[in-house]
């Protein structure tokens, strides 16, 4: 039974949360007012929360100007994420289920050594895995930006507890009736861990999108760069549009902001689940 | 021999193509300074550089060298993002593959030339027959390499220093416009005049960052800014340099130059967009600021060379100048070193010349004029930073020592109030730990 809270109690919760949320809620705010800032009002003093003269429209169509490749960022940026998340679902399920259900020697060791992999930071197999991609012939393709990103340990954590929550007797239900371990999981497991397979979307979805270190290493031409390379691009040496950066910016977080909206809830039960965020 | 009276055919063919086009340099009446040679044989290269605006312009130029130096040939021009260019050419340096051309910065020079990574293009300057001397020694110097002092870059731009001034807080304050023979104790009086502390105006911000600004001052001493050109010993606790950065500080004790924290950060931009913002009557920045100038500035300005020093009457900018480099494992040296040369040359630098921004590093009179030019009516003294190149400060400094001098000295002096003695001793312990025994 809840427990009532009394109204001060609840006042200050509320303000906590409300501060909370505007501190959230503040980047997103500059960087749409910003994108709708002619330059001459960028550096103005005292700091100016919503431009005098706004010209979103104007600074849309310099962003394509000074960016003429801005669309093709995103439609490869669209594809990396999806080519990504087949890629894991494919990959991360076929591991849990094999993780989840059979019992091999070395079961816990290999898995601790998957997870293992989340304690690695990135840098450190950066240039050896640059050279791996170059010698592979795979730099300046989507294979390069695809197939390493292919698996994720944390994706196979998630779904390998996911699979765990579903009673064995289902599954033991279907192979009475002749189904092959492959055919359990298409047909049993994966559409009943649909929560889970949610989160797991949203998260992929989320770190294949923002990515950018890896993708600025292993593509250098606008036919395979991705969306947050064509932002990093208009930062030049001397001078920076911030109003185009910002606009280049919304237009990138925009996608993701629809995602988030429409998946929310799976999204905060994933990290609940997973018990890590990335 | 058959190939040999093809090239010399095409030599031959090219002569009278050039003379037929009337070129742009004999229209302005002098000599051009470095002229382009056909090559000998085309081939591909992969050429990198760090800015859309750039790109383009560059572009244009390799257009221009593929259709009448060296038909043929491919040349596959990337941009990569200015903020993590050092880190993909790092990258791609561990793995032993760099690009055949690319852009090079005075202060990551040292890096690439102490690892064999850069190709010396003294063979090609001498086979050429361009004598690098035309390129004042502020431009070259930092990108000499060996006993020999082998010239491995050749320069693409130049950028000094000068002082950019609101002239309607001149005007309120009933003061002369300065000119390019002020002192700094004509700076001082003037920033003392123009400074209002009850409306929180102050006269002068010229501390903020290597390039634009304390080691400006500590140059026109005589003094090399920060690190002697050797490369062996922090020059910031030298008499000279500690006088200079004194004179600053005094500004900054009388309320005369506003602290770090008031401008909200310790960098170039900072101080020019508190001048930007009417909070500061001067401040010292670089050529590249011009465009953005122009372009955002809405109370009238100019731009006046830095004050000289009042005993050895010099006022010194740094100067900076971007080069382009050869990989030292290129397959294609000699093509990659003829490219550099048309890059190098009247007809190449022309594009950057026409394209405004920053300014075009050959020597040539009708290629600076051109770049002057290129600001149309604005109306600004952009001659101030052509000047500034006369008695100009190369780079010593190297990306080590960045933040310690950039950041550290100057919150140390300008906002936590330590005395200049203290400061540069603790940066000095910080920078010489840096640098070879």
């Amino acid at each position: 039974m809840r427990r009532d809270i009394s109204l001060p109690i609840q006042a200050i919760s509320y303000a906590v949360l409300i501060a909370g949320a505007v501190v959230m809620i503040l980047p997103f705010v500059w960087m749409t007012s910003t994108a709708c800032k002619p330059s001459a009002e960028l550096n103005k003093l005292p700091v100016r929360w919503l431009p005098d003269n706004p010209v979103c429209g104007d600074n849309l169509d310099l962003l394509y100007d000074t960016s003429p490749h801005f669309n093709r960022y995103l439609l490869n940026s669209a594809f990396v994420t999806l080519g990504r998340l087949l890629g894991q679902l494919v990959t991360c399920s076929l591991a849990a289920y094999g993780f989840a259900r059979f019992p091999f020697p070395g079961r816990n060791i290999i898995f601790a050594m998957c997870l293992g992999l989340l304690m690695i930071p990135f840098q450190a197999i950066l240039i050896p895995e640059y050279i791996l991609i170059r010698d592979l012939g795979w730099i300046d393709t989507f294979y390069a930006l695809i197939v390493p990103g292919s698996f994720s340990a944390f994706a196979l954590f998630l779904l390998r507890q996911a699979f765990l929550q579903i009673p064995i007797e289902i599954e033991e239900a279907a192979i009475i009736d002749g189904a092959n371990p492959l055919r359990v999981l298409w047909h049993v497991t994966l559409p009943l861990s649909t929560p889970a397979l949610a989160a797991f979307a949203v998260i992929t979805v989320q770190a294949a999108w923002n990515d950018f270190l890896y993708p600025l290493v292993v593509s250098n031409t606008p036919d395979t760069r991705v969306v947050t390379i064509g932002i990093a691009l208009l930062q030049g040496e001397r001078r920076t549009p911030f109003n185009l950066l910002m606009m280049g910016s919304l237009l990138a977080t925009l996608p993701m902001m629809v995602i988030f909206m429409l998946l929310q809830r799976y999204f905060i039960a994933g990290i609940s689940m997973g018990g890590v965020k990335r | 021999m058959f190939k040999m009276k093809q090239t010399m055919l095409v030599i031959v063919l090219f002569l009278v193509a050039s003379l037929l086009a009337v070129p742009v340099q004999a229209q302005e009446g002098s000599d051009p300074v470095i002229t382009p040679v056909v090559c000998e044989e085309p081939g591909s290269l992969t050429m990198w550089v760090w800015d859309e605006t750039w790109a383009a312009i560059i572009g244009a130029s390799i257009d221009v060298w593929i259709a009448e130096y060296c038909p043929g040939a491919e040349v596959d021009l990337q941009v990569q993002p200015w903020g993590q260019y050092w880190d993909v050419l790092k990258t791609n340096a561990a793995g032993g593959d760099l690009p055949d051309v690319f852009n090079m910065s005075q202060d990551r020079f040292f890096f690439y030339a102490d690892n064999d990574a850069i190709l010396d293009l003294q063979p090609y300057w001498d086979m050429y027959g361009v004598d690098t001397t035309i390129w004042g020694s502020g431009l070259v110097g930092p990108y000499r390499w060996g006993e020999a002092g082998d010239l491995y870059a050749a320069p693409v731009n130049w950028d000094t220093i000068a002082m950019f001034y609101n002239k309607d807080m001149f005007d309120a304050a009933g003061l002369d416009y300065p000119t390019a023979d002020w002192t700094w104790d004509d700076f001082a009086a003037d920033a003392a005049a123009l400074t209002d502390a009850d409306n929180d105006v102050y006269g002068a911000a010229v501390y903020s960052e290597y390039q634009s600004g304390y080691p400006n001052w500590i140059a026109a001493t005589g003094e090399t800014p920060v690190v002697d050109a050797a490369r062996t010993d922090c020059t910031l606790d030298n008499e000279d340099s500690i006088a200079a950065l004194n004179f600053l500080k005094g500004l900054y004790d009388e309320g005369i130059m506003p602290g770090v924290s008031i401008m909200g950060g310790a960098s170039a931009d900072d101080s020019f967009n508190f001048w930007a913002s009417e909070r500061v009557a001067m401040v010292s920045g670089g050529s590249w600021k011009l465009p953005q100038a122009i372009d955002e500035v809405t109370f009238n300005w100019d731009v006046v060379q830095l004050p000289k020093h009042p005993e050895t009457g010099r006022s010194r900018s740094i100067v900076h100048s971007v080069g382009y480099v050869a990989s030292a494992r290129t397959a294609n040296p000699d093509l990659a070193a003829n490219l550099i040369l048309f890059l190098a040359s009247d007809e190449g630098q022309m594009f950057f010349a026409e394209g405004g921004g920053v300014a075009p590093a050959n020597p040539s009179p009708a290629i600076q004029q051109m770049w002057l030019d290129s600001f149309g009516d604005a109306g600004v003294n952009a001659q101030a930073f052509v000047d500034a190149t006369a008695d100009s400060q190369g780079v010593t400094v190297f990306d080590e020592v960045w933040d310690v001098m950039n950041t550290e000295l100057v919150v140390q002096i300008f906002d936590l109030d330590i005395p200049v003695e203290d400061a540069v001793a603790s940066v000095c312990e910080a920078i010489n730990a840096e640098l070879p025994e």
